[in-house]
């Protein structure tokens, strides 16, 4: 639950939301050779994996990235687990996973989870955490399958956002829809750049991921990969360029539910 | 359509090549039928819903206060919707936490559509875990048999409970449970047994009491489950249906359907069912299913004119995406022609609905 | 994998096979519709999605002049251990969509296993990765694996290489009660006491066979059911080859 204090400034508005092809029933677009103005614009799915509570995909550039959402169910029981403490919230468990085939840089990604997965898992744990309403759901456990299809790059920012979406599709409670963007700086650079799904970033550069959520103006999470040592003015810096395309992505995501929501109530028109 | 697909089967595999821009299998798409659904009352988790202190929040929605200036924030559980609404008096325990002279609003904490009735305002997602309401009839499958009760998977967040007390045993005004009875429970029923019952109670922490003290619930025979979403079973007096073709479907409010061959009236000992009505059953599941996938809502009615306009094809037919898709395009016409004939009063159209007729200013939510 | 059924739902099936209507109303040697879908991968050598009913495979063929890559391999445990020694075709199948409990891990290894042996007689020139993502289950994974697999090296080898070796498929028979079914799904499986798994190539000949079940099979039912697999397998080869001719 978020604890922090945000002030209540005037919402930003007018920003500028790039016109994105609705998902659902709309066909995907093309995986290789995307244009420039593609490369930075999310491709939202839902419902790709059957018998799952909710499931999320999206395409960042060239960046894939497809989320299962299991539960809320029944806990493992475990000796080591101290039963009082977790009948009150539900627990959430994230697994997050390249696969083999999903770097595109030489050598494969071995099978069992490595460091910089654990990381990740870890770090999705303890950013969709504070943005969902765990204590509505006693006694109960939540599974969530991080599975990166294609890494071209800011692969943690997008599993936050399919995570997300995932997490909306299962109609969980949530405080808020919780949005990532990432930044990089090259080694000896002075700017942060918007790191994009075009596999332009091949490593040896600093990089900041932020996830923030929008409506409450808080931040949920934020890791840095510095790849030289880094001012923490500098790091801070990083963050506030992040937190606009945090925020454009949070209204394409709003805008994709928006317009694939009503159908879901079909149902309670006819009955 | 094809014809006499059954040689066809046996020497081939059909397999249909899906281009990498298409959508693979296409499901029925309502908006083709001329059905407008309102975007109006729209939101996703986070928007803000009114700031009128004049609703009272109901489920999928949160309480935030907002102080002026200093920017402190604190958050309030929302309530569950209960089916009756008594919970006025219960709302105003927070008001003491909250600050008199920040801005209260209330917020959505799922996506779906805003509801409005009388003053109790919620949010309903699409989809979600089956929640359960007193009186409902549920299909659930027995997990576990522990002392004095059994633990039944009924398709929600937690296992639901049946207490040896809340089934019908034979014999029943005459007797007391005995200890025999608490020996004997897997006799009546065991790990694995699907059982037809119905909600007693909802616990505080969401699990739910079920009860077969009623002749028509209790173990199911022979026959198949089917697993649909809990929102596409519309409620109705009735959750039992024999059809006329000799199937009996049971619809669980909590998206467990069973199909299986009605029993004839011996009742020493179950026959066992003929080819022919193998045969039915499995055009009424496969009914089932295409109606369950294409979002079409499931009760008798629906059901059954699936099975009219499925009569004439093979059944193996009906599990091919292309079929199911024209068997519920045509089910669901039927609905709609049915439904907009009948006279519906206090706007219960379609495009409408009781959230769209209170205008803009306190419900809109805001980018 | 074996779901918690009751007795009289798998009653039912169990005579629903014997007469010869299926719970979905197949016949007992018919295949159930599928679809396919070629090259969605950026980074993959080729890639191939089948869905058969409600399985759901997605599979990447990746060829690696990375020769640190098999190091990699061999520092692993668990089920793709003994992938070094299964020639220069690797096969890794994951299942952690479905979730994270052991059935949906032994799904896997069981999956992994055969498709291992499947390919244990294919050459090629540099190692090939061939890896298996599993979107939906509902009974017969093998089956829809290998589909999908060959597609995919149809696509990825060269066809000098395709033509000197045929690429092989699965076809599984399940036993219940006196008839054989193929293309299980999940209840169907989970009744099922026994099953013959044969991999055949294109000009009929066997390259992995093997019993799986608690169950135990006289020899002539297991003959009989070999003899199947094989005639299934055989007009599962003709079919594919059909769709890929107009493809390719």
């Amino acid at each position: 639950m978020p604890l922090d204090r945000y002030r209540n400034t005037a919402l930003v508005d007018g920003i500028d939301v790039r016109a994105l092809p609705l998902a659902g029933d709309s066909p995907a677009p093309a995986s290789q050779g995307k244009q420039q103005q593609q490369q930075q614009q999310h491709w939202f799915q839902r419902r790709l994996v059957q018998d799952t509570v909710g499931s999320g995909y999206v395409e960042f550039g060239d960046t894939k990235v497809l989320c299962s959402v299991h539960g809320p169910m029944e806990p493992k029981r475990s000796v080591l687990t101290d039963a009082g403490a977790e009948q009150s919230r539900a627990q959430l468990q994230v697994y997050y996973k390249l696969a083999p085939f999903a770097s595109h840089q030489a050598g494969r990604v071995s099978y069992l989870p490595d460091e910089t997965e654990r990381r990740a898992a870890s770090f999705l744990q303890d950013t969709l955490a504070p943005s969902l309403r765990l204590d509505r759901l006693p006694k109960s456990r939540i599974e969530l399958h991080c599975l990166v299809l294609e890494d071209a790059g800011c692969c943690l920012a997008t599993a936050v956002n399919c995570a997300c979406l995932a997490l909306v599709d299962a109609g969980l409670e949530m405080y808020d829809l919780v949005t990532a963007a990432t930044v990089c700086r090259p080694v000896g650079a002075t700017d942060w750049q918007l790191e994009v799904g075009d596999g332009s970033n091949s490593g040896g550069s600093s990089s900041v991921t932020l996830a923030y959520m929008r409506s409450l103006r808080q931040v949920a999470g934020m890791l840095v990969e510095a790849a030289e040592p880094l001012q923490p003015r500098e790091v801070s810096a990083a963050c506030r360029i992040c937190e606009d395309p945090c925020k454009m992505t949070h209204s394409s995501l709003r805008q994709f539910l928006l317009d694939c929501l009503p159908a879901d109530d079909r149902t309670a028109k006819i009955a | 359509m094809q014809s006499a697909p059954d040689d066809e089967e046996l020497d081939s595999l059909s397999i249909r090549l899906v281009g990498l821009d298409e959508n693979y299998p296409v499901r029925l798409n309502w908006n083709d039928l001329g059905v407008q659904f309102s975007k109006q009352s729209i939101v996703v988790p986070g928007d803000r819903l009114t700031r009128s202190r004049e609703f009272i929040p109901g489920h999928g929605t949160l309480r935030r206060t907002v102080e002026a200036g200093s920017g402190n924030a604190s958050f309030a559980a929302g309530r569950r919707q209960k089916q009756n609404d008594d919970n006025a008096e219960d709302n105003d325990e927070d008001d003491e936490d909250e600050d008199e002279e920040g801005a209260w609003e209330l917020a959505a904490s799922v996506a779906g559509r805003q509801h409005v009735v009388n003053k109790l305002l919620c949010v309903l997602p699409g989809r979600s875990r089956y929640a359960g309401e007193i009186g409902d009839v549920v299909v659930g499958r027995v997990q576990e048999v522990a002392s004095r009760r059994w633990r039944i998977d009924a398709n929600a967040r937690l296992q639901a409970t049946l207490h040896l007390s809340g089934v019908l045993l034979p014999g029943e005004d005459l007797r007391r449970k005995s200890e025999e009875d608490e020996r004997a429970m897997r006799a009546v029923l065991a790990e694995g047994d699907l059982v037809s019952a119905e909600v007693q109670s909802v616990q505080a922490d969401g699990s739910l009491v079920l009860h077969t003290r009623n002749a028509r619930y209790g173990r199911l025979g022979q026959g198949t489950l089917v697993r649909v979403p809990p929102a596409l079973i519309k409620r109705s007096k009735t959750h039992f249906h024999s059809l006329p073709c000799g199937v009996t479907l049971v619809l669980g409010m909590n998206g467990y359907c069973w199909c299986g061959p009605t029993p004839g009236q011996s009742d020493v000992r179950e026959p066992l069912a003929s080819p022919a009505d193998r045969s039915e059953v499995a055009r009424v599941r496969a009914c089932v299913r295409l109606l369950a996938v294409n979002h079409v809502p499931l009760y008798d009615t629906s059901v059954m004119q699936a099975y009219e306009v499925a009569r004439e094809s093979p059944v193996a037919l009906l599990s091919r995406p292309d079929e199911q898709l024209r068997v519920a395009r045509l089910v669901a016409e039927q609905l709609l022609t049915a439904e907009v004939g009948e006279a519906q009063p206090g706007g219960g159209g379609f495009g409408l609905h009781s959230g769209d007729l209170i205008s803009g200013g306190a419900l809109s939510a805001v980018h | 994998t074996r779901q918690l059924l009751s007795e009289p739902e798998r009653q039912y099936i169990f005579d629903s096979v014997q007469d010869a209507v299926r719970i979905d109303g197949r016949q007992c040697l018919a295949y159930r519709q599928a679809a396919l879908r070629l090259d969605l991968l950026c980074y993959a050598t080729a890639s191939a999605q089948v869905s058969l009913g409600e399985t759901d495979v997605l599979v990447s063929v990746r060829e690696e002049d990375n020769p640190g890559a098999t190091a990699q391999q061999q520092g692993s445990t668990g089920s793709s251990a003994s992938s070094s020694s299964s020639g220069p075709v690797s096969v890794w199948v994951d299942c952690s969509c479905l979730g994270s409990g052991p059935e949906q891990q032994q799904l896997a290894d069981e999956a992994q296993a055969h498709l291992s042996s499947l390919y244990r007689c294919l050459r090629t020139p540099t190692p090939v990765f061939v890896d298996i993502l599993l979107l939906g289950y509902d009974g017969d994974l093998l089956d829809a694996a290998s589909i999908a697999a060959s597609a995919a090296l149809m696509r990825a080898l060269p066809a000098s290489l395709l033509s000197a070796q045929a690429l092989p498929l699965f076809a599984t028979v399940h036993r219940i009660g006196s008839q054989q079914i193929v293309d299980a799904n999940q209840l169907e499986e989970s009744c099922s006491m026994a099953r013959v798994t044969v991999g055949v190539d294109s000009n009929g000949r066997l390259v992995a066979c093997q019993t799986c079940g608690e169950g135990s099979l006289q020899f002539e039912s297991m003959t009989e059911m070999i003899e199947t697999g094989v005639r299934k397998a055989m007009m599962l080869h003709d079919s594919v080859a059909k769709l890929v001719a107009r493809v390719l």
